[in-house]
């Protein structure tokens, strides 16, 4: 070590301190000075620290993985799950075989199952074989859920609910058997639309709340309505619902072991986030979260974390209709509203009542000279009435009323329909 | 003990616009990463293992209303440290088990149950937390030093090249990338050090 050297100097360094034509100088004397470099890479911790640090800041295989396989293609999983899961088949064009039937690719893949598209040789047909989720299937108790839930589901038959051919509950991976629907689903309409028209909207949540309805009065509850589970068949005007009561077969696992959720939170009820027992009410939410998205193009509960939706989701408001989307009516908003309302007692009755009204409100949109508004909103809204101006203007609005409408009103109880109908806001929305 | 609901919720409603939702988010973007890795080591796919990651942060954040700062020693991200490192750990050893759990004490069970040092869960789980804390020094130190610092040191410490051929690629003289090196082994040191005291 020269005189050159100091530990006070090589701290100082270490720190980046020392003036800049100091520094210079020592970089000139470390590449003469050997003592000087070891001191200086013992004075930074070099010898414990250099391996973990190199080792744990640098890329190992297991990031390769997660980066080749990251929204990679779906080849990789379809040979993987093949190869896994199905029995093997002769034809190249045929992934596997599963229960009879021949897979030819895998459509889509989530938390809860693997959706494949299949080919049925006995009925020359084309279907979509649903499965549980490989790592649910390790699980006696969520295949025996999901089996369950499959069959309860396959006993819908209503033209909008996505029928169930068969149920496979045994075996390694337990699956249903569904038609194959041409078209695209909701999420997927919306993400190339961004928000579709009132007519749409109103057809497609009347439709769905049909499903709906059927599936409650057999006592199921969906619990997992969002976008992705509408599915609207090409070239005819029919939104189907799938996907009825799975999330249960993997939720009630997770409940039952983690105490935990599964599911979607962005269109969960408020109920279910808390995870309390729910009824068709908690579907109403969702499908107003649904409604919501459908015409503004924005959902309503969305944020970056699981934790922030569950917040809002609990007992925050979203963002008014109207900011979003100006052009909607007011009874279109209020009905939205009030299936989301948090407190299920505060939503509609049932899923057959939103139907009927949806219906109506479709009904009136397309005919508004003949066919008023459905009546059951005058009350719905006057029972809920905050800020309702009352008996306003009662003449501006028969004006704009037209006959039809001023018949029903007429028919209607006076006290239930002498809420907002009557106020400019009203007349505003129309 | 069973809470009600309203009182689950106003515990999660305690804890917004507070210190205590600050922690709560820090300990998510540390952990996500962490859970994340061990799910996809244990050879869970990219869905599974964020519905899996979901689900567990799901349940730390249901067992928020057994935090009990009267009685817990520390401080609230301290506990959810301790929390999830249960959690995660014990779930790892059941799956491997495929044991089926039922009913809510047996989650309480695997929340608190500390595991057991020598696992290779454990020591999976405590690896995968150290390598996120230094990623997390790393891109805080980056930050605070000259790029040709930041360069330098990662030539010669992460890939390995020597400080000749560093000083070549990157245009320094050797003494300056040994310099560089140096300044920013020390600095993640500290900052390793500094960030291990409040997680």
């Amino acid at each position: 070590m020269n005189s050159r050297c100091s530990v006070e100097r090589l701290q100082s360094a270490l720190a980046g301190n020392l003036p800049e034509d100091e520094e210079t100088s020592l970089h000139g004397h470390l590449e003469e000075c050997q003592e000087c470099s070891a001191l200086l890479e013992d004075m930074a911790g070099c010898g414990t620290w250099c391996q973990e640090t190199a080792s744990l800041l640098v890329d190992d295989e297991l990031d390769e993985v997660i980066a080749s396989h990251d929204d990679g293609p779906a080849g990789d999983f379809a040979a993987d799950f093949a190869v896994e899961h199905l029995e093997p088949a002769d034809e190249p064009t045929v992934l596997g075989r599963l229960g009879g039937y021949d897979v030819l690719e895998v459509l889509g893949r989530g938390g809860m199952g693997v959706v494949l598209k299949a080919f049925d040789r006995d009925l020359k047909r084309c279907v979509a074989i649903k499965t549980l989720a490989p790592h649910l299937a390790q699980s006696s108790l969520a295949k025996k859920r999901f089996a369950r839930e499959a069959q309860a589901a396959a006993a819908v038959v209503h033209p909008h609910v996505l029928a169930i051919h068969q149920v496979q509950p045994g075996g390694r991976l337990p699956f249903l058997v569904m038609p194959l629907v041409a078209g695209e689903s909701l999420a997927q309409r919306l993400a190339a639309c961004g928000m579709l028209d009132l007519k749409e909207v109103l057809r497609i949540g009347m439709q769905a709340a049909a499903g709906l309805a059927a599936a409650h009065e057999q006592g199921l509850v969906h619990r997992d309505v969002k976008p992705a589970n509408i599915l609207l068949e090409k070239g005819v005007e029919r939104a189907v619902l799938t996907d009825f009561g799975l999330a249960r077969a993997a939720d009630d696992v997770a409940l039952t072991r983690w105490g935990i959720i599964a599911g979607t939170p962005q269109y969960m009820s408020p109920e279910q986030a808390r995870g309390e027992p729910l009824d068709g009410r908690s579907d109403l939410f969702s499908l107003g979260c649904v409604l919501y998205e459908t015409a503004t193009g924005v959902s309503p509960f969305r944020t970056d974390s699981v934790m922030a939706t569950l917040r809002r989701l609990v007992d925050e408001a979203p963002q008014p209709i109207a900011s979003l989307n100006p052009e909607l009516p007011q009874w279109f908003i209020r009905i939205v509203d009030r299936l989301l309302e948090k407190d299920p007692a505060r939503r509609f009755g049932s899923a057959s009542e939103v139907s009927e009204l949806l219906e109506g409100c479709l009904a009136h949109l397309q005919q508004p000279r003949n066919v008023p508004l459905p009546a059951t909103l005058g009350k719905s809204a006057a029972r809920r009435a905050h800020s309702v101006r009352r008996f306003k203007v009662p003449l501006t609005v028969t004006a704009l009323l037209g006959i039809g409408l001023l018949a029903a009103f007429l028919a209607a109880p006076p006290p239930d329909i002498s809420g907002e109908w009557m106020g400019d806001e009203w007349a505003k929305s129309c | 003990m069973m809470l009600s609901p309203s009182t689950r919720v106003s515990l999660l409603l305690r804890l917004r616009d507070s210190r205590d939702h600050e922690s709560w988010m820090e300990f998510l973007s540390l952990y996500e990463p962490v859970v994340y890795r061990l799910l996809r080591r244990n050879g869970l796919q990219d869905a599974d293992a964020r519905e899996v990651m979901q689900d567990l942060f799901l349940a730390v954040s249901r067992s928020i209303d057994r935090w009990d700062p009267s009685k817990e020693r520390g401080s609230f991200r301290g506990w959810l440290a301790r929390v999830a490192r249960n959690l995660v750990i014990n779930w790892l050893k059941q799956r491997g088990r495929r044991a089926v759990v039922t009913g809510d004490s047996k989650l309480h069970t695997m929340l608190n149950r500390l595991p057991a040092d020598g696992d290779a869960e454990t020591a999976d789980f405590d690896q995968e937390l150290r390598r996120a804390l230094f990623h997390r020094a790393a891109e805080k130190v980056r930050r605070e030093v000259r790029p040709a610092t930041w360069e330098a040191f990662w030539e010669t410490s992460v890939i390995g090249t020597s400080p000749a051929e560093a000083a070549r690629k990157l245009g320094m003289r050797a003494g300056a990338v040994r310099v560089a090196k140096c300044r920013v082994i020390a600095r993640l040191q500290a900052t390793v050090k500094e960030l291990e005291k409040t997680e």
